[in-house]
């Protein structure tokens, strides 16, 4: 039976109806429309659908959307502020940490968690740090040096 | 896969949450981070009528020094918390680096402390979508009458992977047990049952509310080692924990504790480790205590990643290396690291 | 990371050999980039696929009365439905099964319903009884004389030239070449190296899974939207199978696809939606797979045996190699035909050796399809090859460095395949990655080794592209070109080149989605061949429409078209840029009434090639050396990579900073194949198709690279570049593991190299030499 529920995502409340069954990422590709969060394994390994609830990271795929009722969260989508690119999206641009482009949004939202705990990070912290964020084209080595770049340009 | 259908549940306390359970028997679950229970009914390996949300409960997710040194544990505190909390950092660091070694760190900002000790056990034939599970049956764990892991075995050979709870174990922590009526308090290692198909004690109506960790003694050091293919996102293939605690000469053996997971059915202690109590960590009782290990490491063709053999043989060179460790530790100026 | 670029003379371009900004790469950090999965088409239906669970049996009865009979099923199709065959090279593959399935994981059945959830659903309703057969799983037993069968219709089925299928067995292509008198080689060495080198099954592990939703009108009208790498070939694939003119099949790629590494070619998904929609007509139905899916019923790499003799003299030089490959393609043989050829011609390894014999073998087996992988045939040949030539080096007492630079093709040797070779810089490659870890030093530390390893492997040859080019009337271009943007970069290193040769902004450039009804003719996304071959297409329609603009400006500018030059949207006469003209202007004028502007580009190589398919000569070959050093543990067997070192021919880094990316990424794979990466089975069953149990590498695992991008210039690249992305991961496992053997004696001879291997070497080393 369908439980209606509050979201608030990316500031903006939405009033849905979910089953208890749905996962919060199908609630926010399907009934949001917002198709930035990604998904890639479907099972809590490769952190494409990473979004950040209450500032920590967390995978939409393993999250029941009944759950996050009055709970804050934040999808790639509200990243960016009135065309404004966050300062881990510009690095990410200007240091060519995308390739196709499918695990973006989701290392993305957890770079900006950690840099949230831990602001100034070590390339090594930054690793353990996206290292629930698989991306089969780059190597990470890029992804590496955008995240350390925004750490060190805030 | 979609999952299967089922109500949901969001009481308000801990007593209407254990109400609820007990009512509802084994058709209801508690779900507190939801990381282990999302993956077996996206499996339909679960396929519960009834859900009941423990998330929010009031006052079980803080964690808090006590004034006898020791630390209490709120069954919802997460593995994030955990590993970041400074106290548990500089006390116990060989809990927050279990909590760290956990998943990834998505999964530790969802997964709870008390959610980690009550994980499922885990199988290769078992953890698969239903479409996969067809050729061969089901298995023990699923109520059929096979174990496709281990030829011929009439139980069910599932393997416990929780990286806490040896940790715990050998910290010598205890968990509350609430129920609708009343708490108990029980030492960590009576919530495992030993049977890979119901690796857990706990009864429908009961939760696990609260971890009680003691202080920790003077001169002693916890060491957590984990063997794995990846260094993020895996279980561990072995888990090995440590507690030694050193009398004032820093030499004798004055309390010792050693524990291992994902080598049997559940998170094991090596009764063993006891009798180097009284005694100074020379290399035979370093390789006493190692082979003890080794001949109780029961490791099973039933992951991926090294063989049974090798996993089984590492259980002695990880705790000969854990050991080395926390004397290390155990030694160094300052006593506890 | 280091890296830099080296070689070539460094002419003066505004585009070219710099690092724009992707253009794909704001889209794509706001989670705006388009995906298949995020595509919706009104009165969309969901499909699943009910799929094998045996890996060899026939089929005795499908009935789906009870799945069709659930509310919210709009249809239920099994093979019957579909009776044809397809196939890139060898057409053997069914939609969904017809009479038998040949690996588990094949689909047999599919829905499609109103949505997900019933779709499952429904497949739990269909019953479908098997007649279990024997199965096959090694390669070379299922090419031994006794293996059961696996395709009985094998001699029957339609293929491409130069493919030799062996009716009456499980062998549906053989590659062979001899060069020289193989036994004359051997009776002349003084010493003969045998060895037996296997590798795993590896899958792609794209973080976007394969999709498409295919719609089909009655009037057997197609418009198929799908992730597929290439939708010619697709297409072309299709409209035969099918038996319907091209025209009658559109294909119209998804914006953007989310990783490919050769795993989005063929009919995947693509085949699921189109056996649906064949019977439920006039509704678009989609098919997702699932990561499960993606590990059993997309494809993989080729598992391999190969087997070598070698003859050697006592100075080191190699006169004779035996090679003979066996590869496991799966059920169906998809591109294994030319994985046996590319990896059979390249199976000595890139070296002068004057007595060669090659038998190649693609053999099916009761497993995952098999198809193209990044650097396939090349990933599986190298690891043995190298392996052998550190083996023999190691064992006479060779430097390996110096083994191979004696022996490694340059520019006029004679390939193996008859080819003279040219733009060869494989030995700068190696001279590079030596240089760069000081090779002649000892490593520090106990424990300590270091490995080096190079390759060769084919682009395919020949091949055409063609590109358009679009100059709208305010001076800004569009380029209608059918390289998909898989993430390599192709559509910057494309707009990049229209730039430059047009003289406008980049910013004015754009590359239109491909879909086969507007975007011409190219082979494939593949081989690594866009940047040359659709380069060279794109740099010839942007000559042809500039050529046509200068004839418009020189009408208003009273100028010869000779010459004009165009710089930064606008046009002068060569030496007078003061009096410039805006492009725009110049347009306008025409736009509408007597001109429009739509350049052509048709590239296709310019050289003698014996055969017209799959050549074994090469418009250029692939090249690149990895260095490594590593620290074993004795106590666990466990490795830690200190550093790799890597440099990749590129001929011209048109985005260097692409180039870089892409090798570090090719590393990381290259990392997953020799360390971590692994299928595991019970008898044609996967047991570990997910990401948690198929290890991927992680930001953790993956050590400091230092590139070089190695700029031999080719005399027909579009600037002198060749491709680069396919085979940055191919060197890297023979490096690791010639870097154990130099750190603690013990050669691992099977991928991955675990832990658990090299203690049990380590032990068997220490007893034997307690004997």
């Amino acid at each position: 039976m369908k439980i209606p529920i509050r979201l608030k995502v990316n500031g903006e409340e939405h009033d849905v109806s979910v089953e208890p069954n749905q996962t919060l990422l199908d609630v926010l590709r399907e009934e949001l429309s917002l198709t930035g969060s990604k998904k890639g394994c479907d099972s809590g390994v490769c952190g494409a659908c990473t979004v950040i609830i209450d500032g920590k990271p967390v995978l939409g795929c393993m999250t029941l959307a009944v759950r996050c009722q009055g709970r804050e969260i934040l999808t790639i989508e509200g990243l960016s502020q009135n065309g404004r690119l966050h300062p881990l999206q510009q690095a990410a641009i200007d240091h060519n940490a995308v390739q196709c482009g499918f695990c973006t949004p989701g290392w993305i939202l957890t770079a900006k968690a950690l840099l949230e705990n831990n602001p100034r990070p070590s390339r090594e912290e930054i690793r353990h740090g996206i290292a629930g964020n698989i991306c089969r084209c780059t190597g990470y080595k890029k992804i590496e040096e955008a995240i350390m770049a925004a750490a060190e340009n805030k | 896969m979609k999952l299967p259908n089922f109500d949901y549940a969001k009481p308000g306390s801990v007593s209407e949450c254990c109400d609820l359970l007990r009512e509802h028997g084994t058709a209801a679950i508690p779900v507190a981070g939801g990381t282990d229970l999302m993956m077996a009914l996206k499996n339909w390996l679960k396929t519960p009528k009834l859900l009941v949300d423990l998330g929010g409960l009031p006052g079980l997710n803080e964690i808090s020094e006590q004034k006898d040194g020791g630390l209490n544990i709120g069954a919802l505190a997460t593995l994030w918390q955990l590993a970041e909390h400074q106290t548990v950092r500089t006390k116990y660091p060989a809990l927050a680096k279990a909590a760290r070694d956990v998943g990834s760190r998505q999964l530790q900002a969802m997964g709870t402390v008390a959610g980690n000790l009550c994980q499922d056990t885990c199988c290769l034939y078992y953890n698969r979508p239903p479409m996969l599970r067809q050729a061969l049956g089901p298995c023990l764990k699923l109520g059929g009458d096979t174990c496709h892991a281990v030829k011929g075995s009439k139980s069910c050979w599932a393997t416990y992977c929780g990286d806490l709870a040896p940790v715990l174990m050998v910290l010598g922590a205890a968990v509350r047990i609430s129920t609708a009526s009343g708490d108990t308090v029980v030492p960590v290692n009576r919530l495992f049952s030993g049977d890979g198909k119901q690796p857990h004690t706990l009864q429908p109506g009961q939760v696990v509310s609260e971890i009680m960790v003691p202080a920790p003694k003077a001169n002693a050091a916890t060491v957590y080692l984990k063997m794995r293919i990846r260094k993020s996102i895996d279980y561990p293939l072995l888990g090995v924990a440590l507690n030694l605690a050193l009398l004032p000469d820093k030499k004798t053996v004055g309390d010792i504790a050693l524990a291992l997971t994902a080598v049997e059915k559940a998170p094991i202690m090596i009764a063993a480790a006891e009798e180097l109590k009284g005694n100074t960590l020379g290399n035979e009782q370093i390789d006493q205590l190692a082979e003890a290990a080794y001949k109780n490491a029961r490791p099973i063709n039933n992951t991926y990643g090294y063989t049974p053999g090798y996993r089984k043989n590492m259980a002695r060179t990880y705790v000969k290396e854990a050991l080395r460790q926390a004397m290390e530790l155990a030694t160094a100026d300052g006593g506890a690291a | 990371m280091a890296a830099d670029v080296t070689g070539g003379e460094q002419e003066q371009y505004e585009y070219v050999g710099k690092s724009p900004v992707r253009l794909d790469a704001r889209s794509k950090v706001t989670g705006r980039a388009i995906f298949i999965e995020d595509m919706q088409i009104k009165g969309m239906l969901y499909g699943k696929v009910l799929r094998s669970k045996y890996p060899h049996a026939r089929i005795i009865s499908i009935d789906t009365s009870r799945a069709e009979a659930l509310p919210g099923v709009k249809g239920v199709v099994t093979g019957r439905d579909i009776p044809f065959l397809h196939g890139e090279s060898l057409c053997d593959e069914p939609f969904l099964a017809l009479g038998k399935v040949r690996y588990a994981g094949e689909g047999v059945a599919a829905v499609a319903a109103v949505d997900e959830a019933t779709a499952e659903k429904a497949l739990q309703l269909i019953a479908v009884e098997y007649e279990e057969l024997p199965a096959v799983f090694d390669p070379e037993a299922s090419a031994a004389p006794d293996a059961p069968i696996i395709h009985e219709e094998l001699g029957s089925y339609r293929h491409a030239p130069g493919i030799n299928p062996q009716a009456g067995t499980n062998i549906c292509n053989r590659f062979q070449l001899r060069k020289g008198d193989i036994e004359k080689g051997f009776a002349e060495s003084d010493r003969i190296f045998e060895d037996t080198i296997t590798s795993g099954m590896q899958q792609h592990c794209t973080i976007e899974p394969h999709g498409a939703i295919c719609l089909i009108d009655d009037e057997n009208r197609m418009t198929l939207w799908a992730n597929n790498d290439s939708p010619y070939r697709c297409r072309s694939e299709i409209s035969k199978a099918l038996n319907i003119p091209n025209s009658n099949v559109r294909v119209i790629c998804a914006p953007y696809i989310g990783g490919n590494f050769g795993g989005k070619g063929g009919l995947k998904a693509e085949a699921c939606a189109i056996a649906l929609a064949w019977k439920i007509r006039n509704r678009p139905i989609r098919i997702i797979y699932t990561r499960e899916e993606e590990f059993c019923s997309a494809i993989v790499r080729h598992p391999a045996v190969v087997h070598f003799k070698t003859g050697v003299k006592n100075d080191g030089t190699i006169l004779a190699r035996q090679v003979t490959l066996y590869w496991a393609t799966g059920g169906y043989a998809e591109k294994g035909p030319t994985v046996c050829r590319f990896g059979g011609v390249s199976g000595p390894g890139p070296y002068n050796i004057p007595h060669v014999s090659i038998d190649s073998y693609c053999a099916y087996t009761n497993r995952q399809v098999a198809g193209a992988m990044r650097g396939y045939g090349g990933a599986q040949s190298a690891w043995a090859y190298e392996s052998h030539m550190n083996r023999i080096a190691q064992e006479m007492g060779l430097d390996p460095l110096e083994f191979r630079l004696r022996h490694v093709y340059k520019d006029g040797d004679r390939h193996n395949s008859g080819q003279v070779l040219f733009s060869e810089g494989l030995e700068t490659c190696i001279k590079k990655v030596a240089e760069n870890m000081n090779w002649g030093q000892k490593p520090k530390g106990k424990n300590r080794g270091r490995g080096i390893a190079c390759m060769e492997r084919a682009v395919k040859t020949p091949f055409a592209s063609a590109a358009y080019i679009k100059v709208n009337e305010d001076a800004t271009v569009e380029i209608l070109s059918s390289t998909t943007e898989v993430g390599q970069g192709s559509e910057t290193v494309l707009c990049q080149i229209a730039a430059e040769e047009l003289g406008v902004p980049l910013a004015w450039v754009r590359k239109a989605t491909p879909d086969t009804a507007f975007t011409p003719f190219d082979a494939s996304t593949t081989s690594s061949r866009s940047t040359f071959h659709m380069g060279n297409a794109v740099k010839m329609a942007a000559i042809d429409a500039r050529d046509q603009i200068f004839k418009l400006a020189a009408m208003t500018m009273e100028a010869n078209p000779a010459d004009l030059t165009a710089r930064a949207g606008k046009i002068f006469v060569k030496g007078a840029p003061q009096q410039a003209v805006p492009i725009a202007d110049i347009l306008k004028k025409h736009y509408g009434s007597s001109a429009t502007v739509l350049g052509r580009g048709f590239y296709y190589p310019d050289m003698d090639i014996p055969g017209q398919y799959f050549s074994t000569y090469m418009i250029f070959w692939l090249l690149g050396a990895h260095g490594v050093e590593v620290e074993v543990n004795r106590e666990t067997g466990e490795v830690k990579i200190i550093k790799i070192y890597a440099a990749h021919d590129v001929g011209k880094a048109i985005h260097p900073s692409n180039c870089i990316s892409q090798l570090e990424g090719g590393v990381a794979t290259g990392l997953g194949f020799a360390m971590y990466e692994e299928y595991l089975f019970k008898e044609g069953e996967v047991l570990n198709p997910n990401f948690l149990h198929y290890k991927v590498p992680t930001a953790l695992e993956v050590p400091d690279i230092e590139s070089v991008l190695v700029e031999y210039s080719h005399r027909d690249g579009p600037y002198g570049a060749k491709g680069m992305g396919e085979t940055n991961n191919v060197p890297l496992p023979p490096a690791i593991a010639g870097a154990i053997y130099d750190a603690v004696g013990v050669r691992i001879r099977s991928l991955p190299i675990t832990a658990d291997k090299i203690l049990e070497a380590l032990k068997q080393k220490t007893r034997s030499e307690g004997k």
